[in-house]
């Protein structure tokens, strides 16, 4: 029954992720997914996130609308930080999505 | 890049904090800060608290926020033009001159300064300065007295050859743009209403064939200057054979006149010339509004000098012309030495002098047929002297006024 339900849920995302595909609908707004822009290792965008969870210099942990967004690297910098968009500049090793 | 150095500047017009925060949960008061739309910007994690900037007017509303996260805020530093204005209260004089200063350029912007001619080549820059004086367009006029169109009109009358002008004011110069005529044209350039041709120099008549008038003349015939060659009287008879009256007509005739045209030249060999010794001296002006001020006493002790000027004139911009020169006046001594030429220069010389002559004379429509010059040389000077046979075209006239009544011959 559980089971079941997961599967249900996973169709269902499928399903409306199918159907931004064919029918060209944006993601970030249709299913809220978050947008990471990165240039080079330098320098990275994200757009489309509830908030920071955590934050050091050596990781960003940020809440997206579905899934956290972890960010490793070293000498991390938040150069602004807005309710829409934020930019983290440093070196970054490693950008994981849980 | 440009985008960011306007942010920047904004944000030092309107001021800006560093801000240390530390506590509970500095997280969250960063992510309300966000959702409460306060920007934040350069924010480092300092294992201890969390360091960022804030603008001065966001400042304010965190006090909610602090409390709620129960967060310690410390303002670490303080940038931007609200501070700067706070710390230098007591430089009244230096806010007292921007505004006299932003008013003093706007009071010279109202005034012409430059002026720039383009595309006058016959027509030289000072002449038509002079014109615009004339017209009251100076430079230093205020710049709204100044038609341009009417300028533009008075232009094109005052010289023919004008084919089209544009004068524009940009900034405080004024441009006036010409076009002139390539070719000119020569209509009749006769200025009497009838005249007869005269011979302006002793000689024989080579040719004449006239085209109007009376020749008077023919092939062969000896003639003194001011001798009338072809008359302008065309006189009428009546069946008799009497003159009832003259027609009066500008005589046209085509005359070749040969005559010895004298050669008298003299050349001193003894002259001077500047031996520069490369001292030089240079001295500052300050000239405002045609006052000049010495920025400079020092003293010229040379003799003989040359004097250069170099002017600028400061401007803002490309276009904001400011009546005040710098000047630079460089003195230049010399020693006045004297020489004599040696025998070959000095006859190359009076050579060169002869040759000038006779180029002037080819350039007038003056044909050479013989040229007997001799050249002595004597211990100062150099003599040429001789005569250049020619054939020359007759050309001068002389009017035929009205109270001659025709029967002046």
């Amino acid at each position: 029954m559980k089971n079941n339900k997961i599967n249900e849920t996973n169709q269902r995302i499928t399903l409306k992720e199918k159907m931004c595909d064919s029918m060209k609908l944006p993601k970030d707004i249709m299913l809220g997914a978050s947008i990471v822009t990165v240039i080079g290792e330098r320098e990275l965008w994200v757009e489309n996130y509830k908030g920071i969870l955590d934050y050091t210099d050596k990781k960003i942990v940020l809440q997206g609308k579905q899934k956290k967004i972890i960010i490793m690297g070293s000498y991390l910098k938040i150069e602004y930080y807005t309710k829409e968009e934020m930019k983290i500049s440093g070196k970054i090793e490693d950008i994981n999505f849980v | 890049m440009e985008r960011t150095s306007v942010i920047n500047f904004l944000r030092w017009f309107v001021g800006y904090l560093e801000i240390e925060v530390s506590g509970y949960s500095p997280k969250r008061f960063i992510n309300l800060c966000a959702n409460n739309q306060i920007l934040l910007w350069d924010i480092f994690n300092t294992h201890t608290s969390y360091q960022m900037k804030i603008l001065l007017r966001d400042f304010w509303k965190i006090k909610k926020l602090v409390k709620k996260t129960s967060v310690k805020v410390v303002i670490s530093n303080r940038y931007g033009l609200p501070f700067f204005m706070k710390k230098s209260k007591m430089r009244v004089f230096f806010y007292a001159g921007i505004p006299i200063c932003i008013f003093v350029l706007f009071i010279l912007a109202q005034f012409l300064w430059a002026m720039e001619f383009e595309g006058n080549y016959s027509i030289s820059d000072d002449t038509i300065e002079d014109f615009l004086l004339e017209e009251e367009i100076y430079i230093g006029i205020y710049r709204k007295k100044i038609n341009v169109e009417d300028l533009e009109k008075k232009l094109r009358e005052k010289f023919s050859n004008i084919t089209w002008v544009s004068a524009t004011i940009n900034g405080t110069k004024l441009y006036v743009r010409i076009k002139e005529e390539d070719v000119t044209i020569y209509s009749s350039n006769i200025e009497y209403e009838s005249s007869s041709l005269i011979a302006h120099s002793d000689g024989t008549i080579q040719s004449i064939v006239t085209k109007s008038g009376v020749p008077l003349v023919k092939a062969g015939d000896e003639v003194e200057k001011g001798q009338i060659l072809v008359d302008g009287n065309i006189p009428i008879y009546d069946n008799e054979g009497n003159i009832i009256k003259y027609n009066r007509v500008n005589a046209e005739a085509d005359i070749i006149i040969s005559y010895l045209y004298p050669v008298n030249e003299e050349l001193e060999r003894v002259y001077h010339y500047k031996n520069y010794t490369g001292n030089e001296l240079k001295k500052s002006y300050l000239e405002i509004l045609n006052q000049t001020f010495l920025l400079d006493f020092r003293k010229i002790k040379y003799l003989y000098y040359d004097m250069t000027e170099i002017s600028n004139q400061v401007k803002i911009g490309n276009q904001f012309f400011v009546p005040i020169f710098f000047k630079e006046r460089i003195y230049k001594e010399y020693h006045l030495v004297e020489a004599i030429y040696s025998e070959s220069k000095s006859n190359e010389l009076i050579h060169k002098k002869i040759d000038k002559i006779i180029s002037n004379l080819e350039e007038k429509g003056v044909q050479i047929i013989e040229k007997n010059v001799k050249i002595d040389s004597y211990e100062k000077n150099v003599k040429a002297t001789g005569y250049l046979f020619v054939y020359d075209t007759i050309k001068e006239r002389m009017e035929i006024k009205n109270e001659d009544d025709g029967t002046s011959n």
